[in-house]
């Protein structure tokens, strides 16, 4: 599955993160494969979402969250 | 005498005035309310400059 | 004495800034780095016989020189020769603050490590051996508890103290530049090399974690409960709003208002009345007399008046700001955003422009797309910036004086309304829908240190103060000319230069309810810088009622005003007029810096002429429909 299917209270681990011009910065940030990261919520009307990895909280689009593959942990 | 020293204390401070305009337009800097606020550090959320970018 | 040069660097929300004002307290100088504007900060500090020179670098997460904050740092760290570069990284959130240690550590940079808000980490139940991070890292480790000034003020023994020569890189960290120099050099293509440095790194942090670091699972944390009201649902967009009505609330009823009221019978009655007297009494021409007080205490004043205003408001934002509950209206707005053609994170500039526009334009930079940019920048101005607030507050006390705060709100309403109805369509049309990106960082929730709340309050706030005393002052004599004089001399005010011009430019109000050529006049002077609309409105009314009654010209010259605008409006073309000012075009400061970023005349002309238009329109209808519904 994709984060964009992650709902709230979900703990996962990131698998990979599709290429794009995005994936440099998301691994900046701490998005690594193989990170765990747990949806906390998500905004009014379900987009952006919030997670929370590596004891910090990162909000994103689903529509970003859609390139990054997760399997539940 | 005193409308004299009247209008030179205004000229002076005219003068004053309009050199800093100029300047600032020279330079196209400006003094508007929070240019010089933020610089993306701790509790600026108002700037997006550097958040993720 | 010696110096001692040191630079502050972090990610964002570290306390850094904290750190900052607290080591060098009032005695910063506020700059602009070479070619950006992004604030370049200095402070001056003398201790242990050392003068201490301090730079605040902008907070960034990583310095891979992609954005112009990046490029900044990266680039004063290896081009000047530093005796000390101070990290300063959030306790409880090391993991990532780490990138950038490392990051730094592989350039060679000198390094001193401060473990900031290690209260906040020990209250989370993390706690990091600091030794042992000394150990893994190489290079020496201090740390402070966020806001205890106590604790602040022992970095600068420490300052004084070190001897960073006596500090090398761990061999962890030795073997780890060797590592990410044989990634580089294997070949792989430039991104793919680029992906496994950051994986390397990551690998480094995982380990230096699992060595220093131990977390006892405290449960849910505090910014965790605050966020499930705050940030959580359809119900945090009404939370928002609110708080958005408590700072109206504040400025326009409860701080700033009195505060206003205070200083306007200082300066509109007290003041005015001793140099009335005292250039009297000194034998001053009556003419001089005039452009003193009926021009520049008048007009000078008018504006003064409403600093309190401002800086109240200031103060709430930058409260709002320092406790990390800006980064969450972006989060909730964004879907909003996303459907009106922008991005929740396009809402920090717009927030922004709520002080003006023009850092707002230039703000919209660090937008992710061309489209977002270029949206952002054309809407921007129709929000309510500081230098309009005036114009509202002045019309809303006078004209609604039961409901001030009400109509004042309304008019940002307006403002953000419009804003959004024209970047939709400006989005829909001349911008072609690509894709664009969020990603922000929702720092934890913390009390903001007042300091520091206080120092950005007075930077924002300032210069509004040097604006009064430079631009209006100068456009409050000129005014005062053109409502004095012809081309043939001195006249009634009636017959006057800016009676002309304001004339002709009232003409195209004569369905709006304010074809007076006062209001004519203020609105083109309006173009100059907003706050000449009330020095205007302050020189005309003004000296329109002192040349009548010269006896009474000891009244307030608040009552002046209201008594002279009274009768020129009523409470819906005062209305009309508001929304007028609210919408049309913006000043020649924002028209620049608009023409500055988008790097065109043909956007900026847009900008003047579309804004003119809208404005126009908008404020027919409600003058207009106003009248039908029988107001």
């Amino acid at each position: 599955m994709t984060l964009k299917e992650g709902k709230t209270g979900m703990n996962l681990k990131i698998a990979a993160i599709e290429d794009s011009p995005l994936k440099n910065r998301l691994m900046t940030m701490g998005l690594i494969p193989g990170t765990k990261v747990t949806v906390l919520r998500s905004a009014p009307f379900g987009d952006p979402m919030a997670i929370r990895l590596r004891s910090y909280n990162l909000a994103l689009r689903r529509s970003d969250a859609e390139k990054i593959t997760v399997e539940a942990v | 005498m005193a409308t004299f020293v009247c209008a030179a204390v205004v000229a002076i401070a005219l003068f004053f005035a309009v050199r800093h305009i100029y300047r600032n337009f020279v330079k196209g800097e400006s003094d508007c309310c929070g240019t010089s606020g933020c610089s993306c550090g701790d509790s600026c959320g108002g700037c997006s400059g550097c958040h993720t970018k | 004495m010696s110096t001692l040069a040191v630079a502050l660097t972090g990610n964002p929300n570290t306390g850094k800034s904290t750190i900052f004002n607290e080591l060098t307290g009032a005695h910063q100088k506020i700059g602009n780095w070479p070619g950006v504007t992004v604030d370049k900060k200095v402070g001056y500090v003398n201790h242990n016989d050392r003068a201490i020179s301090i730079v605040d670098l902008p907070g960034t997460y990583s310095v891979s020189a992609r954005s112009p904050e990046e490029k900044i740092v990266i680039e004063y760290l290896m081009n000047n020769k530093l005796d000390l570069v101070m990290d300063v990284v959030d306790s409880s959130n090391l993991e990532r603050n780490l990138f950038l240690t490392i990051q730094l550590l592989e350039q060679g940079v000198p390094l001193l490590i401060d473990l900031n808000m290690q209260d906040e980490a020990a209250a989370r139940g993390i706690h990091v051996d600091m030794k042992k991070l000394e150990e893994l890292l190489g290079m020496p480790v201090v740390e402070t508890v966020g806001r205890s000034s106590k604790s602040t003020k022992k970095l600068l023994d420490v300052f004084t103290s070190t001897v960073m020569s006596q500090y090398h890189p761990s061999e962890l960290v030795e073997s780890h530049i060797e590592n990410i120099r044989s990634i580089r050099e294997s070949g792989k293509t430039a991104e793919a090399a680029e992906e496994a440095v950051i994986e390397a790194r990551y690998a480094l942090i995982d380990r230096i974690m699992a060595e220093a670091v131990t977390m006892d699972n405290a449960g849910l944390t505090k910014s965790e409960k605050i966020d499930r009201v705050l940030a959580n649902g359809v119900l945090a967009l009404p939370i928002f709003l609110a708080i958005m009505y408590g700072v109206f609330q504040i400025t326009f009823e409860w701080i700033g208002q009195p505060l206003a009221d205070m200083l306007d019978e200082l300066i509109n009655e007290n003041f005015l009345e001793f140099a009335t007297a005292s250039l009297e009494g000194a034998g001053v021409a009556e003419w001089m007399v005039s452009l003193v007080t009926d021009g520049i205490i008048s007009g000078v004043g008018a504006v003064l008046t409403f600093v309190p205003l401002i800086f109240v408001l200031f103060f709430c934002l930058s409260f709002l700001d320092g406790t990390g509950y800006m980064a969450r209206i972006a989060f909730i707005t964004d879907p909003i955003m996303c459907r009106c053609g922008l991005t929740g994170k396009g809402i920090m500039p717009l927030m922004m422009a709520h002080g003006c526009a023009v850092p707002a334009v230039m703000g919209a930079r660090a937008l992710d797309s061309e489209k977002d940019r270029m949206v952002s920048i054309l809407v921007t101005p129709f929000l309510t910036c500081g230098a309009k607030l005036p114009i509202m507050a002045l019309f809303a006390a006078m004209f609604f004086p039961e409901h001030a705060a009400d109509v004042v709100f309304g008019m940002y309403i307006i403002g953000i309304v419009m804003a959004i109805v024209a970047a939709k369509i400006l989005g829909a049309t001349t911008f072609k829908d690509q894709g664009s990106t969020f990603l922000l960082e929702l720092p934890p929730y913390r009390m903001p240190d007042m300091k520091t709340v206080m120092i950005e309050t007075w930077d924002k706030g300032k210069g509004y103060l040097i604006k009064a005393g430079t631009i209006i002052f100068a456009a409050s004599v000129l005014l005062w000319v053109m409502s004095n004089y012809n081309f043939s001399g001195p006249c009634e005010i009636d017959e006057s230069i800016l009676a002309t011009l304001g004339g002709w430019m009232s003409k195209l109000f004569v369905f709006h309810g304010f074809a007076t050529w006062e209001a004519g006049a203020a609105l083109l002077s309006g173009i100059m810088a907003k706050e000449t609309v009330v020095a205007t409105m302050g020189v005309l009314y003004g000296a329109a009622e002192v040349s009548t009654e010269a006896e009474e010209a000891v009244e307030a010259a608040q009552t002046m005003l209201g008594t002279g605008m009274a009768t020129s409006f009523t409470a819906l073309s005062a209305f009309a007029f508001m929304v007028f000012s609210q919408l049309y075009t913006p000043c020649v400061t924002a028209l620049g810096t608009i023409k500055k970023e988008t790097n065109s005349w043909k956007w900026m002309g847009f900008s003047a002429v579309y804004m003119f238009a809208i404005a126009w329109v908008v404020s027919l209808i409600v003058y207009q429909g106003g009248k039908l519904m029988g107001f």
